[in-house]
């Protein structure tokens, strides 16, 4: 074959903490021929970004390439002149990082950026750079140029970070992450671009992401990363459906796949907690969470082997990984769902306007203000012992909903009622009862856990202040909670910063229980967590409730983990629920276009949905979907909000189009995928 | 924008306003009875009184402060009881010399202070950065009466190349105020440069840390471009708040720099007023200083928001 564009020789990149140099890729060896994309996955921590920037040349200061050596066509950049790297950098090494906000100089207009990217004459970079946002679709490249970064969403600003990356003949594009911040129907969009540019570009491509569907998606070959090192190297397709390394495997198994149901198959997460640098096992680095280790494991550093031509693989007993993904296996399950169908929390017609500053003139003309409808009339009910998934993307008002339920913000009108009494609104006026019946776990442990606190502190304040406990007996039930969240005892006198993040959710989620709630409201509490510690949580979420019989209000933008945790499911675009019922009904076919569009959003051919730059200003009037809705909606669409129509058990949805309609469209689309 | 300028402008009144309520509040709580300051130790009681009625200290407090305040804002600023003078031009006059050495103060300290912090910056951790972080500060944690009697003694009576004495008059011709300044500008300079400097420095540091600067080194410019486009306009930003906030004290807090130099600026006469208990002109002064931080302030913010895209004042947030 053609001689690869990228070659990386064993290479070891090490960054300076305090006095010693920490090593955080290890050998590691590569090569990405012309129009390749070559995937590289792993969990935080694994090395991915840091492999990335050192072969772009740009990692940190504190960052070293301390062996081997990156060539690009037959250049070797480790040892280039900063004029000559200087130049490689302006025509051939491109990145498209994780945070376009980040990476755009907030206080220059996004042409004067896009101009000083493209360099050379000013008139044509002008030109050329009005080309190239066009080229990237977007829709008004004259205003966008003269635009300041945080006046374009994130999707516009990664389009022009793409831009940036894609402009002239690139050799080398390294992707970082480049939807991580993205919403997911965004993110299918710009997936679609990259894969559309690649394709005419043509440069060697490597793709690090923590998402295997992404992955799978997008890239030719995968590498699977693991504690700074190429565990296994492979065509995507064998990697995935034939996983050779027992760390891949791991990572495919505690997927929440479709099909899977919490009830009934629990996740298979991996043990432990991957190495931190400086305190790497002595043989395997995978050995100490592996079930296949032994002693030749753990004395024994296996090195990077070709079971076939094109697949690597750094296990000793690669034989023995033999399953890909088991089955599901359809255990009878003991979990029934006791209180089955008592109402524990119902919502009524909830609303919440935020008013939006108001110009002085409009004030004193006595003018209303304007406001923002986070909450437009939002009915839901939770049932005793079961889950209540919502989903919908930033900006549909997810958390809103979960600050008004627990009372920190004030609905605007409507009622909160727990065990048919009304909730007051504001959290002040709740009774210690009601507090200790509504708990709430949020989406980042690490604020949300005071650092001074210890593990058995933090447990002790609910206990006593909402648990009605003394202190002694108090510190009797810590141990239980800790043993209910699966953490060894002696964490009691831990503190967060002793803490891994999954740990920390744990722990979390062990201070929410703590008062023995009726419902738990759960933000997005899985999301900051990388896919093996998150199928941990997920198991042990679904194992609290059968203990303890609680319910949960699961807020998440993720559909394979609503699909897998949740019993029933509301969908919420812009403040309204637009579908709703058992989430098998509402999942498999979606019904809704919304619903279509978020679920499909991980396939190739999936719909995509219009972006719609500032959906703010859109009349109150019709269906909040309208404007975005992939199916060509009629004029009524815009003018009168659609009725709830409904699907048969408790299945409903929000929309003009007859369900007949929608259900052959679907069917055709499940077909398609 | 006009909008937003209007809120703070009133907003700006509302402070002074204020001000003047706790300044003369303050004033009026001093101890000590200005009639007997005047009138001295054996005065009788017939005459203190008559003093007080002769001054208006005999009215009700609420009154008197009234009377001032419409006196202050209408442009008299009434008599100083000390001098038997106006207070206005005097006021005036000290507030043109103080603003005349603040200006070159900033002239010399903020060219001086950003370049070094620059330097600094760019070389972090390195020789050159921890030499000037240590003498900047060493500097700066000398008195000013040391530093001042310091350069007096070197500049003025060994190289004999400046005047000791900066106690100009308004008559005294421009080209002959410039070395006068010189002085007491340096010493001034010498306690704002450590701040300064350091403020830039980790402004640098940390813009050279963001992401955009490496976007900004992919694209292969030059370290000078990219220092000069991408590093120096947001590491700078903060800056200009500082230098608002030093201009307030350029203006009044220079006491002990005016006293060794003997320039007639307005923290001289401050000293002079309490030493004197003289009321009326402490207020005054008092007054012209909350003005000038305010404004200054105001400045620093509009200046801010000029800089920052981001800031949109008055506007509503996306």
């Amino acid at each position: 074959m053609t001689i690869p564009v990228l070659t990386v020789n064993n290479l070891t990149v090490a960054y300076r903490v305090g006095q010693q140099e920490l090593a955080v890729v290890r050998e590691v060896s590569l090569a990405v021929h012309e129009g390749e994309i070559l995937g590289i996955v792993g969990e935080s921590g694994s090395g991915k970004s840091t492999l990335g920037l050192a072969i772009l040349q740009a990692l940190p200061s504190t960052g070293r390439i301390c062996a081997g050596q990156v060539f690009l066509d037959g250049v070797e950049l480790t040892g280039l002149s900063g004029s000559a790297r200087r130049a490689l950098w302006a025509n051939s090494l491109r990145l498209v990082p994780q945070n376009p906000l980040a990476a755009l100089n907030p206080t220059m207009r996004i042409g004067e950026q896009l101009i000083e990217a493209i360099g050379g004459d000013r008139t044509t970079a002008t030109a050329q750079a009005i080309n190239v946002l066009k080229r990237v679709h977007i829709p008004d490249p004259a205003r966008v140029m003269r635009s300041y970064p945080h006046e374009l969403s994130g999707g516009m600003q990664q389009r022009v970070m793409i831009a940036m990356a894609l402009h002239g003949t690139p050799r080398l594009l390294v992707l970082d992450e480049p939807t991580t911040s993205l919403d997911v129907t965004t993110e299918a969009a710009v997936i679609d671009l990259l894969a559309e540019l690649i394709a005419e570009k043509q440069p060697a491509t490597i793709f690090i992401s923590h998402n295997l569907g992404l992955v799978a998606r997008l890239a030719t070959r995968t590498a699977v990363m693991y504690a700074g090192e190429l565990v296994e190297v492979a065509p995507t397709a064998p990697l995935f459906d034939r996983p050779r390394h027992p760390y891949t495997q791991g990572l495919l198994q505690s997927l929440p796949r479709p099909g899977l149901r919490y009830d009934h198959h629990p996740l298979h997460p991996i043990n432990g907690t991957i190495p931190a640098p400086g305190a790497l096992p002595a043989g395997c680095v995978f050995a100490p969470r592996c079930s296949l280790a032994d002693e030749r494991c753990r004395r024994e550093r296996p090195s990077l082997i070709a079971i076939t031509e094109h697949h690597l693989t750094r296990c000793h007993y690669w034989q023995q990984v033999t399953q890909g993904v088991p089955l599901p296996s359809v255990a009878a399950s003991s979990m029934s769902s006791n209180g089955n169908g008592q109402v524990l929390l119902t919502t009524h017609h909830l609303t919440k306007t935020i008013a939006r500053r108001q110009s002085l003139f409009d004030k004193l003309r006595g003018q209303p203000a304007p406001v923002v409808k986070a909450l437009a009339g939002v009915d839901l009910t939770v049932h005793r012992n079961r889950i209540l998934g919502v989903v919908g993307e930033s900006g549909s008002g997810k958390t809103t909903l979960a600050r008004c339920l627990i009372g920190l913000s004030e609905p605007s009108s409507g009622t909160i009622k727990l065990l048919d009494i009304p909730l007051a609104p504001s959290i002040q006026r709740r009774s210690r009862e009601e507090l200790r019946r509504l708990q709430m776990v949020l989406q980042n442990p690490q604020e949300a856990l005071n650092p001074a606190l210890t593990v058995g502190e933090a447990l002790l304040r609910p206990l006593i202040r909402l648990g009605r406990m003394n202190r002694r007996e108090a510190r009797q039930r810590i141990p239980e909670l800790l043993r209910l969240v699966k953490l060894p005892p002696d964490y009691i006198d831990r503190r967060p910063a002793q803490l891994s993040g999954g740990e920390k959710q744990r722990v979390a989620i062990a201070r929410a229980l703590a008062t023995m709630p009726d419902l738990l409201l759960l933000d997005e509490a899985v999301s900051a967590l990388d896919v093996s510690v998150q199928a941990a949580v997920l198991n042990l979420l679904a194992e609290v409730k059968e203990r303890t019989g609680v319910s949960y209000l699961f807020i998440t933008h993720d559909l394979a983990v609503v699909s897998y945790l949740a019993d029933e499911v509301v969908v919420m675009y812009r403040g309204q629920i637009v579908e709703s019922g058992p989430v098998q009904a509402v999942l498999a076919p979606p019904l809704h276009p919304y619903t279509e569009a978020l679920l499909t959003a991980t396939s190739s051919r999936g719909v995509r949905l219009r972006e719609v730059e500032e959906p703010d200003s859109l009349s109150e009037s019709g269906c909040p979907f309208y404007r975005r809705c992939p199916r060509t909606p009629g004029d009524i669409c815009a003018t009168t909000p659609p009725p709830w129509r409904d699907a048969g058990n408790g299945h409903r949805i929000r929309c003009y189009i007859p369900l007949e309609e929608l259900q052959i469209i679907q069917r055709s689309v499940l077909i398609e995928l | 924008m006009i909008q937003y300028l209007l809120r703070r402008l009133i907003l700006l009144g509302g402070t002074i306003l204020i001000s003047s309520l706790i300044i003369f509040l303050i004033c009026r709580l001093l101890p000590g009875d200005v009639a007997r300051v005047l009138l001295g130790r054996e005065a009788g009681e017939a005459a203190l009184a008559a003093l007080r009625a002769e001054l208006g200290l005999d009215r009700p407090l609420p009154i008197q402060y009234l009377d001032w305040l419409i006196g202050f804002v209408s442009g008299d600023w009434g008599m100083a009881y000390s001098t038997r003078q106006p207070i206005r031009p005097m006021v005036l006059e000290r507030l043109a010399n103080s603003l005349l050495l603040a200006g070159a103060t900033l002239t010399l300290s903020l060219p001086l202070g950003i370049a070094l912090g620059v330097w600094a910056g760019w070389r972090a951790g390195k020789l050159d950065d921890t030499l000037i972080s240590v003498s900047t500060l060493a500097v700066t944690g000398l008195p000013e009466f040391v530093t001042g009697l310091l350069l007096i003694d070197l500049f003025a009576f060994r190289l004999r190349w400046l005047p000791a004495n900066s106690s100009i008059r308004p008559d005294t011709p421009f080209f002959e105020i410039l070395p006068q300044l010189l002085l007491p500008a340096i010493t001034a300079t010498l306690v704002l440069l450590a701040y300064i400097a350091r403020l830039t420095r980790a402004g640098v540091i940390s813009e050279l840390e963001q992401e955009y600067t490496r976007t900004a080194l992919l694209k292969g410019l030059s370290p000078l471009t990219m220092l000069r486009r991408h590093v120096l306009r947001n590491a700078l930003l903060p800056t200009i708040t500082v230098v608002a906030i030093s201009l307030g004290w350029l203006i009044s807090g220079l006491i002990v720099v005016e006293n060794v130099y003997n320039y007639p600026g307005i923290g001289r006469l401050l000293t002079f007023a309490i030493d004197r208990r003289d009321l009326l002109l402490l207020q005054a002064v008092a007054m012209v200083t909350v003005v000038i931080f305010a404004v200054a302030n105001l400045l620093a913010d509009l200046m801010y928001a000029l800089l920052d895209p981001r800031i949109r004042l008055g506007s509503e947030e996306r």
